[in-house]
């Protein structure tokens, strides 16, 4: 071997050698600067607590001219805050980052280039909840990046301005689709303020904002939907699902008769048991015969489904199961399982041994 | 015959030295890309919505499936800790896989099951026949279902599979620990890209000596076993770096069958995990990237930082040795399965960069370790090596293996700093030595025997995980 290749080897020894020292020397100063930082918040914490406080508990007074360290530890305090407080202390507190500036400069990171800062700021507005800031929200909903979609669809939640409503439905069915569950929440939070225009995108709009309205429309317990629901009904695939189990959900009698002849005749296992499940959540007890015969159906999930509603149906619900779990059907097991459970839901609770800690 | 022999020594140790460099830049690679990942993780942490995921009704519920075998010790404590796990709607299914011991019996006593008819699609495989179904009197989500054991957890875990009723199904082990919002983490790539995500694997890491409390793991601390500390280091920086590392690149082979999060529908259609598989947790994921890429489907396996299980490793040399056999016996029965992907283009980059690096570094890595090592001493004792020479062959074969655990260290001081004890720090510096010198050629030494008992095929000794259970907050204080 020459020197070259020597001093190559020692060179590489000296590298490692070197990281290793650093490495060690990076893990120390992180612990050590980290709990003088510590200290330090904990002292200017203590400063600015008091201040905040106050404010959270209504008492009318200036906050010093706070810079540096002190600023941010209490805007930092605030901005925590805003999520555990409502009403009037969530009212004082926003007015204090407003004064602040906190809230301006979140609406210039919702501009801003970084999707972390876009991110930040959207969801700062969000938390703050002034429907002013509603337009700049919403202009996130069509943002490149994912995650800036999502957080500004909770943040339209939180805010809880029912004009947010056609943004969002919009904004499930683009192109760069906010997901259904995250705007149907955040829908729903918006309160029965929105349900027209959910009626009209459940009748008008784009498969996915179909999908979206019919579901909203479930958790707002809509009976004034019933009509449009039992209409997307028909339609098939995810619309129908989810507008099979927003009829639940309702629990409207009307259903009953769709919802009846989709678990006796529809070709689609899938439908047949939400509707199957939809017609023990409405509770009407003149479909008993029909799912009685569903827990013959050749799809497990159908079978199990009318068991349960049958055990919701009362007493002519619970003795089918009882005919039926007594015979000798395919659905006798469904039906002995669905009586077992039913049992025990009335059964008084027992209370669990304590935990061993081993 | 002397010049030849030292030539031939020099050119054999060249090529090692120059696989061992190659190696560990691709270990540094990942390093580097999953700590991008974990900090960028980290910094959007305050916006993530996990509250919104708790709050939200339209959250996918999740099925947590526990199979258990002789877990009498730890599975009240351990089925508690599950069904309050922090998330909207779950369900816990234990399947009691034939155990010798008073598994049921606790289970039943704690909490006050009854039976109830026994029913399942019958749509996912089983071997071991289920026996029966019981459920608590006070309508908890809860059902244990008893089978007969045919000493495969895969075919216990897929008895939970077949009955659960929700359309995301956790797979856990019964002795597993989960932080309080891990099912939260694991579920939220789900919700915000539900069209692609099929699969979530979370981080585990070892529970050994860390105080535990009703289910719970309330204080961090560091083995006091070096086999379980060294372990430590290990699933740092292979388990969470190595795993985000791939994840980043959607390469992601291996989701821990501690706690993995699989879309039902998914596995039903796989059949769940697959008969006799050794390697049961790789094998599913191989095959789920071999479903998704043959029919052209979009998808995502994701690996999730954050979420936390907690598993008990071994202590002892043996009990390591079994296990490390086996997973070699795993990998190897991975690869020669899925053999028809490995280099193939039709399935993306798991086709052509991660099979061939399992290939050439998981399943050959140990071979040409060992047989570099004991090459290079071997020169150096008959003079057929200098020594400036030998010294660049170990800076790079322990050197740049210590510099990469230590920058695993590095990484998790300044990210989740789980373990920050003062005395924590030069245990895991010794064990960081230890583990480069001594314990990895020893493992390198399993996991060629795993290698061999795999070509003899013969039959697998899974042996007995001597549990030691878990360190109470009263133990701890006496420490």
């Amino acid at each position: 071997m020459n020197d070259g290749a020597a001093g190559l080897a020692w060179v590489s020894l000296a590298i490692i050698v070197g990281s290793l020292v650093l490495g060690t020397l990076a893990v120390l100063g992180a612990r050590l600067l980290r709990s003088g930082r510590d200290r330090r918040l904990d002292v200017v914490t203590t400063t600015v607590r008091p201040h905040l406080l106050a404010l959270l508990a209504g008492e009318p007074a200036e906050l010093p001219p706070w810079r540096g360290r002190r600023r941010r530890t209490f805007e930092g305090l605030a901005r925590r805050n805003l999520t555990l407080v409502k009403g009037e202390a969530h009212a004082a507190l926003v007015d204090a980052l407003e004064v602040a500036g906190v809230l301006d400069r979140a609406r210039r990171q919702a501009g801003s280039f970084g999707a972390t800062r876009r991110c930040r700021g959207v969801e700062l507005l969000g938390r703050a909840a002034r429907a002013g800031d509603r337009s700049v929200v919403e202009a996130c909903l069509q943002d490149r990046d994912p995650e800036v979609r999502i957080v500004a669809a909770r943040a339209l939640g939180r805010i809880g301005d029912p004009a947010a409503a056609p943004a969002l439905i919009a904004a499930a069915a683009s192109d760069r689709p906010v997901p259904l569950a995250i705007a149907g929440q955040s829908l729903a939070e918006l309160g029965p303020g929105t349900t027209s225009l959910l009626e009209a995108a459940l009748v008008g709009g784009p498969p996915l904002a179909q999908a979206l309205a019919a579901e909203v429309l479930g958790l707002l317990q809509t009976p004034s939907a019933v009509g449009a629901l039992l209409e997307a009904v028909g339609r098939g695939g995810e619309v129908q699902i989810r507008a099979t189990r927003s009829l639940g959900r309702i629990g409207s009698p009307r259903a009953v008769p769709l919802l009846t002849d989709i678990v006796a005749h529809d070709p689609a296992w899938a439908n047949r048991a939400v509707a199957a499940r939809a017609l023990g959540a409405i509770g009407d007890s003149s479909c008993v015969e029909v799912l009685a015969r569903a827990l013959d159906d050749e799809r497990y999930e159908v079978a199990v489904n009318a068991g349960a509603a049958l055990a919701q149906l009362g007493p002519r619900g619970q003795i089918q199961l009882a005919v039926v779990g007594a015979g000798d059907s395919p659905g006798a097991r469904f039906a002995r399982q669905a009586e077992a459970r039913r049992h025990l839901r009335q059964a008084r609770p027992v209370t669990p041994l304590p935990i061993p800690v081993t | 015959m002397r010049d030849l022999t030292a030539q031939l020594l020099q050119g054999f140790n060249l090529f090692v030295l120059g696989y061992f460099v190659v190696l560990n830049t691709l270990y540094l690679v990942l390093t580097l890309l999953a700590a991008s990942g974990i900090s960028r993780h980290l910094r959007r942490l305050s916006f993530a919505g996990y509250d919104e995921i708790f709050a939200n009704p339209l959250t996918p519920p999740v099925t947590v499936v526990l199979p258990a075998h002789d877990e009498e010790a730890m599975i009240v404590g351990s089925v508690e800790a599950m069904m309050a796990l922090r998330y909207p709607q779950h369900e816990v299914i234990v399947v009691d896989d034939g155990s010798t011991d008073a598994t049921f019996e606790v289970l039943r006593t704690a909490f006050g099951l009854v039976e109830v008819p026994l029913e399942s699609p019958g749509r996912v495989p089983v071997a071991g026949e289920a026996l029966d179904q019981w459920v608590p009197i006070d309508g908890r989500s809860l059902v244990v279902v008893r089978k007969r054991s045919v000493g495969a957890k895969g075919d216990a875990a897929n008895v939970g599979i077949d009955i659960a009723r929700y359309p995301l199904v956790c797979i856990t082990d019964a002795d597993a620990i989960l932080d309080e919002d891990a099912l939260l983490h694991l579920a939220k790539p789900f919700v915000d890209d539900p069209a692609r995500v099929v699969a979530t694997g979370g981080t585990v890491r070892a529970v050994n000596d860390c105080v535990v409390h009703r289910g719970r793991v309330v204080e961090t601390r560091l083995p006091r076993s070096w086999v379980a500390r060294i372990q430590v280091i290990e699933y740092l920086r292979s388990f969470l770096l190595g795993r985000v590392g791939w994840s980043r690149l959607q390469g992601l082979l291996i989701i821990s069958g501690a706690f993995g999060l699989f879309r039902k529908d998914l596995l039903v259609e796989l059949g769940g995990f697959r008969e006799g598989a050794i390697g049961e947790d790789a094998d599913l994921v191989a095959r789920i990237h071999r479903n998704r890429r043959e029919q052209h489907l979009p998808y995502r396996v994701e690996f999730v930082s954050e979420p936390v299980c907690w598993t008990e490793v071994p202590d002892t040399l043996e009990v390591l040795g079994r296990q490390r056999r086996r997973w070699s016996r795993g990998l190897m029965e991975v690869l020669s399965v899925h053999r028809r992907m490995i280099g193939n283009p039709r399935y993306g980059r798991i086709g052509t960069v991660v099979l061939p690096y399992y290939v050439a570094f998981e399943l050959l890595g140990p071979f040409i370790e060992l047989f570099g090592i004991v090459s290079v001493i071997f020169g150096l004792v008959f003079g057929l090596l200098d020594v400036p020479f030998a010294v660049l062959f170990f800076a790079v074969a322990f050197g740049y293996g210590i510099l990469l655990s230590v920058l695993a260290l590095v990484v998790e001081e300044f990210s989740y700093r789980r373990y920050s004890r003062r005395r924590d720090l030069p245990a895991a510096l010794a064990a960081i030595v230890l583990e480069n010198v001594g314990f990895r050629q020893l493992h390198a030494w399993w996991r060629i025997r795993g290698v061999i008992q795999h070509l003899q095929g013969g039959s697998l000794d899974w042996g007995t995980m001597t549990r030691t259970g878990f360190t109470s907050e009263e133990d701890a204080a006496e420490r």
